[in-house]
């Protein structure tokens, strides 16, 4: 083919025209965005010295990030594939193989803070009825009188998807919300046996009515495919997202393409998913999606529905949007918004890719911007530099802007705890505490010598938030052996300050990372006790809860001890940990409470 | 590392060229490649392939002045062979319209027997493009031998897809004519 020879030759061409359009080009600016932004400064100037100093230094240090896309038509997101069927055929090829349905896709999810968001719970309380999870049940105990009683349990239901002869189901409860005179539970079936692509995992939303609230009737069943990625509620609409991925290489191809597309049921009617609501985002090499499903709990109606498939690796929302963090050549963040529906407003790169690599950390939103927090690396190997990436992305305008802060000790890849304030992002990394600043669409980042340890709990696990947000900028952390507190005032990013550092156990007790703020001066945590030989069992707990005085000489004031001992051989006492309030009196429940556990100090 | 330190020891036989070429153009190199067979892992393997060549080609070439392009060259050529040999549909497709793209430069209709003479093509090609202006030049080349895509040329430049598609088929045009001007037509 004699373009094919064409192409070729122009492997032949200068070194020299290689090299130049190899170099990054200076882009100009239209002429009246330099005239506007020179009118811009002199009436900052003008309104305000200082706001205007610091807006117009942050502005200018900036560099300009990655390209900004926004929507010329709805879903229009990769330029390799327009259906799944493109998909299906570009993989047909492929060697990347996944012998079950489902296999290794698990996508983390983040949120930013909203107090208009609704997160599943462990246990919810409606008209003196407590309803907390067990260990396949939900517990409902009634809460009036001084001892709260065992009422009844709701069981999982395993019959939700229907099984093949030598197929056997597992289900568990995850989260539980309550919605003016509605109980909505979610749980997670998962169908083994019988043949692979026959497996798979379920998310199942049920919703009871609570006309009487010690037997919940069930009036609706949703059903989708697809472990559970997350699910939480804006008012009454939930939000289900499900993970699920289908082989799709050359040898192990499913006859049936509706194979590869999500199921969803309602009440045990079928939802279709035509080819409109599959989006292929940047180029997969094997079918791995995320489903997102708008629920209206009130009138238990589908109210949109989307599948996303390509390599999502991360999902970060708020109370009217949601945002897929996706690995491309470049990596990119797919932005949406919720309220009228499930609509695609843009998408945006990561900056720089030939240079370097990028690994997004957490994705906030203040009206059209999206803030950024991501690491930023170049080089290999033990010449490998990292830095934090701040970024700013306006979805409206299509500008996005990233400053870069290179780290000397720290290591971003070792699980980084991100916590956003308002306007602010705070960093917890092993070895330091890093701050990203928003300020319009401009970012200040820095770099404190506040040593933050990497913290295990008595059972090795590092995988807890591990900073207690008592609100204003003061956090409560444990100490590195976990038998103590230190209060972290951050209010001030350039001066963060230990204000306290105590030592709160005694002998070989040891914190576990479970928790509750009662107050600004009052919290309960978990303890974990040793048995005779030195041994903790997660089945042997306490419940401390402290009185904090910042300035007195007892620190942490120990309030009340609760024994939340159960069988010695039963693992994971603070499993399904919850913790709430009902007519003035506190209770926390666990999977092996039966009743709710009132505490008091 | 400087150039220029980096082929010296690839002269000297020292292993450590690998690294250090690794360590300063394989992002490059792999986003390059990536480009053309859109697979992560081929990807890499082609810019390991790369350095592989490039000891074997280091000497008898000394690219002091031009390392970049010189692996560059060796990358575009692996990963083109490396989409053709595994029949990936979907870069065949886009290979396929780069080359129907650049069908349109040739004054003939294509006929098997119609050989073109590689190395004098290349020289025409080299011809041809000093006569372009810097701009068409890059936008030219970052189509047709770096195989991005409209829409990533567009963003890297600033300026809108439909621009880039008319510059490029302009160019195209005027390849045409010069190609049959040096005697390109059968």
């Amino acid at each position: 083919m004699r373009g094919d020879e064409l192409l070729d030759a122009m492997e032949g061409i200068d070194k020299r025209y290689i090299e130049d359009a190899a170099k990054t080009p200076r882009r100009k600016r239209p002429v009246w965005l330099r005239v506007t932004a020179a009118a811009a400064c002199v009436c900052l100037l003008v309104c305000g010295v200082w706001q205007g100093w610091r807006w117009y230094a942050f502005r200018s240090t900036m560099l300009e990030g990655g390209a900004v896309a926004l929507p010329q038509e709805a879903f229009a997101t990769s330029d390799t594939y327009d259906t799944l069927s493109e998909l299906l055929e570009g993989l047909s090829g492929g060697e990347e193989h996944l012998s079950t349905r489902g296999d290794d896709v698990e996508i983390p999810v983040k949120a930013a803070e909203s107090t208009a968001l609704t997160e599943g719970k462990n246990a919810v309380v409606y008209n003196g009825y407590s309803y907390h999870l067990g260990r396949q049940q939900i517990i409902i105990s009634s809460l009036s009188g001084n001892t709260p009683q065992a009422v009844g349990v709701i069981d999982v239901d395993l019959t939700a998807v229907s099984l093949k002869e030598d197929q056997h189901a597992y289900a568990s409860f995850t989260a539980l919300f309550l919605r003016d005179d509605r109980l909505i539970a979610v749980n997670t079936l998962e169908i083994e046996g019988g043949k692979a692509v026959d497996r798979g995992t379920y998310t199942v939303v049920t919703v009871y009515s609570l006309a009487d609230p010690a037997t919940p009737a069930l009036l609706h069943c949703f059903v989708q495919l697809g472990s559970p990625t997350h699910v939480y509620m804006a008012g009454d609409t939930l939000m289900l997202m499900t993970a699920d991925g289908v082989c799709a290489c050359g040898w192990s191809r499913l006859k049936n393409t509706e194979d590869y597309i999500p199921q969803l049921s309602v009440d045990g009617a079928a939802v279709a998913w035509g080819e409109e609501r599959l989006h292929i985002l940047g180029t997969p090499t094997m079918v791995r999606y995320l489903a997102v499903t708008q629920i209206d709990t009130a009138t238990a109606t589908v109210t949109d529905h989307h599948a996303f498939y390509g390599y999502v690796t991360d999902v970060y929302y708020g109370a009217d949007w949601f945002a897929l963090s996706v690995v491309e050549d470049v990596d990119k963040v797919y932005t949406f918004t919720v309220d009228d529906g499930i609509q695609y407003t843009g998408v945006f790169a990561m900056p720089d890719p030939t240079f370097a690599r990028t690994s997004v950390l957490s994705v906030a939103k203040d009206n059209e911007v999206y803030r950024v927090v991501s690491e930023y690396s170049t080089g290999r190997g033990g010449n490998t530099k990292t830095s934090l990436l701040g970024m700013t992305a306006n979805i409206r305008t299509g500008k996005s802007y990233y400053r870069l802060l290179q780290l000397e000790q720290a290591r971003l890849w070792l699980l980084p705890e991100v916590y956003w304030e308002e306007d602010s992002a705070v960093i917890v990394v092993e070895d330091a505490l890093l701050f990203a600043e928003f300020y319009g669409m401009s970012v200040r980042l820095h770099e404190t010598p506040f040593a933050a340890e990497t913290i295990r709990n008595v059972w090795g696990s590092n995988a807890h938030k591990t900073l207690i947000d008592l609100s204003d900028g003061q956090y409560l952390r444990f100490n590195a052996t976990t038998d103590g507190l230190e209060l972290w005032d951050l209010s001030r990013s350039d001066a963060p300050v230990t204000r306290l550092t105590e030592t709160v156990l005694s002998g070989e007790e040891r914190f576990d990372f479970y928790w509750t703020v009662y107050d600004k001066h009052t919290i309960g945590v978990a303890v974990a006790v040793p048995d005779e030989n030195g041994k903790h069992h997660q089945s042997n707990m306490l419940w401390h809860i402290y009185r904090l005085d910042r300035t007195g000489k007892t620190p942490f004031e120990l309030l009340a001890v609760y024994d939340l001992k159960t069988e010695p051989d039963f693992a994971v006492s603070f499993n399904r940990f919850a913790s709430f309030e009902y007519e003035g009196q506190h209770y926390i429940t666990t999977a092996n409470l039966p009743v709710p556990l009132a505490v008091s100090w | 590392m400087k150039d220029e330190e980096i082929v010296a020891l690839y002269l000297a036989r020292d292993e450590n060229a690998i690294e250090e070429t690794a360590d300063t153009y394989g992002a490059r190199l792999r986003t390059l490649a990536f480009g053309i067979v859109e697979d992560r892992q081929t990807a890499e393997e082609c810019e390991n392939d790369t350095y592989f060549r490039a000891w074997n080609a280091i000497p008898p070439h000394e690219p002091y002045t031009y390392l970049y392009a010189f692996l560059a060259r060796i990358t575009r050529h692996l990963s083109l062979n490396c989409c053709r040999e595994r029949h990936q549909l979907k870069r065949r497709a886009f290979v396929c319209e780069l080359s129907h793209e650049m069908e349109e430069c040739l004054p003939s209709p294509d006929d098997a027997a119609c050989r073109l003479d590689q190395e004098e093509l290349k020289r025409a090609l080299n011809t041809f493009l000093a006569t372009l202006k810097t701009e068409k030049r890059n936008l030219f080349v970052r189509r047709y031998w770096y195989l991005d895509s409209i829409d990533s040329i567009a963003t890297r430049y600033g300026v809108s897809p439909s621009k880039v598609k008319t510059t490029l088929f302009r160019v195209r045009e005027q390849l045409r004519t010069y190609l049959q001007k040096e005697g390109y037509e059968l």
